[in-house]
């Protein structure tokens, strides 16, 4: 190589190097790292979410994470078995075709519009959901609402006295859905097997 | 799903035919789980252990992998009343196939 040719190539070697600082730069620690040491990660967290305000200020807020229905939501608490207990007291554990009894709830988060007969919907997300059944039964332990009970079951059904939801189904299509103010709760023990709104 | 009505059970749910792993018809509730051996649901209903529901008939469970809704076919083949069976779209079973 001529010593031209040598100059240029140098220059270039250094910009090249210059470029890869530049880049490589903002990914390294400002602070000290000790070495094995990882740093805690929380699941599912990625960036905090940007809300818009009104007045047109962002404000920094927590995502809502998308979680499998069957996991931890609101104030559930996760116990041996993949059983959640509400704050409560009711638990969710496996079971139904749906795999979970939470899941199986959450059946009644949506309207199945093509099911026959009613079909109770809750309003709200799976904590709300999940807060109501527990007002409900926290409403029959204090003695309101009707008690049958028939075997291992006790099938509760309480007027909470406002809008939970509405009625689906091929029923509620055609009545235009109807508001239902009461929950009806299945259970063994305090384990729950089914709880939806209806109109008894 | 087949189904014989509503359960009175728990009134909300569908009394659909499952067929455990080893073949036996069974009425469940699709809502609660309550059970009947035969069609007869004047019967009072059983509440096979959770999570599993074994079959009464073999202990299979029937949220099990070979359990399922049954078919019209093996609704007859396993000599039950088809006149009996709603329909997914709310008619006899029997007239809609
Ligand atoms: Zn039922
Ligand atoms: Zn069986």
């Amino acid at each position: 190589m001529r010593p031209g040719r040598r100059s240029v190539g140098l220059t270039l070697l250094g910009f090249g190097v210059l470029l890869a600082w530049l880049v490589v730069k903002p990914m390294l620690p400002t602070g000290p790292v000790e070495t094995g040491q990882v740093r805690p990660e929380t699941p599912n967290a990625g960036p905090p979410a940007s809300v818009e305000r009104p007045d047109g200020a962002a404000e920094q807020a927590e995502r809502p994470v998308e979680r499998p229905i069957d996991s931890a939501a609101g104030a559930l608490t996760e116990l041996p078995g993949d059983v959640w207990r509400s704050p409560g007291g009711l638990l969710y554990g496996p079971g139904s075709r749906e795999g979970h009894r939470l899941r199986h709830v959450l059946r009644h988060a949506r309207d199945d519009p093509d099911r026959p007969g009613e079909h109770g919907v809750f309003d709200g997300d799976q904590a709300a959901i999940v807060a109501l059944i527990d007002e409900a039964y926290a409403r029959s332990e204090q003695g309101a609402g009707r008690v049958e009970r028939d075997g291992p079951r006790s099938v509760v059904t309480v007027d909470l006295q406002r809008r939970v939801g509405y009625v689906g189904g091929q029923v509620g299509r055609r009545q235009g859905h109807p508001a239902t103010r009461h929950v009806r709760l299945v259970l063994e023990g305090r384990n729950v097997i089914t709880a939806y709104p209806l109109r008894p | 799903m087949l189904y014989l009505g509503y359960c009175r059970h728990c009134g909300a749910g569908l009394l659909g035919l499952r067929r455990c792993g080893q073949g036996h018809l069974l009425v469940l509730c699709d809502e609660c789980d309550a059970l009947w051996q035969t069609s007869d649901l004047g019967q009072p209903p059983q509440f096979p252990p959770q999570p599993d529901l074994p079959c009464p008939h073999c202990g299979q469970s029937l949220n099990g992998p070979t359990a399922h809704w049954a078919s019209l076919d093996e609704v007859r083949q396993a000599g039950w009343n088809d006149a009996l069976i709603v329909g997914p779209g709310g008619c006899s079973a029997a007239s809609a196939t």
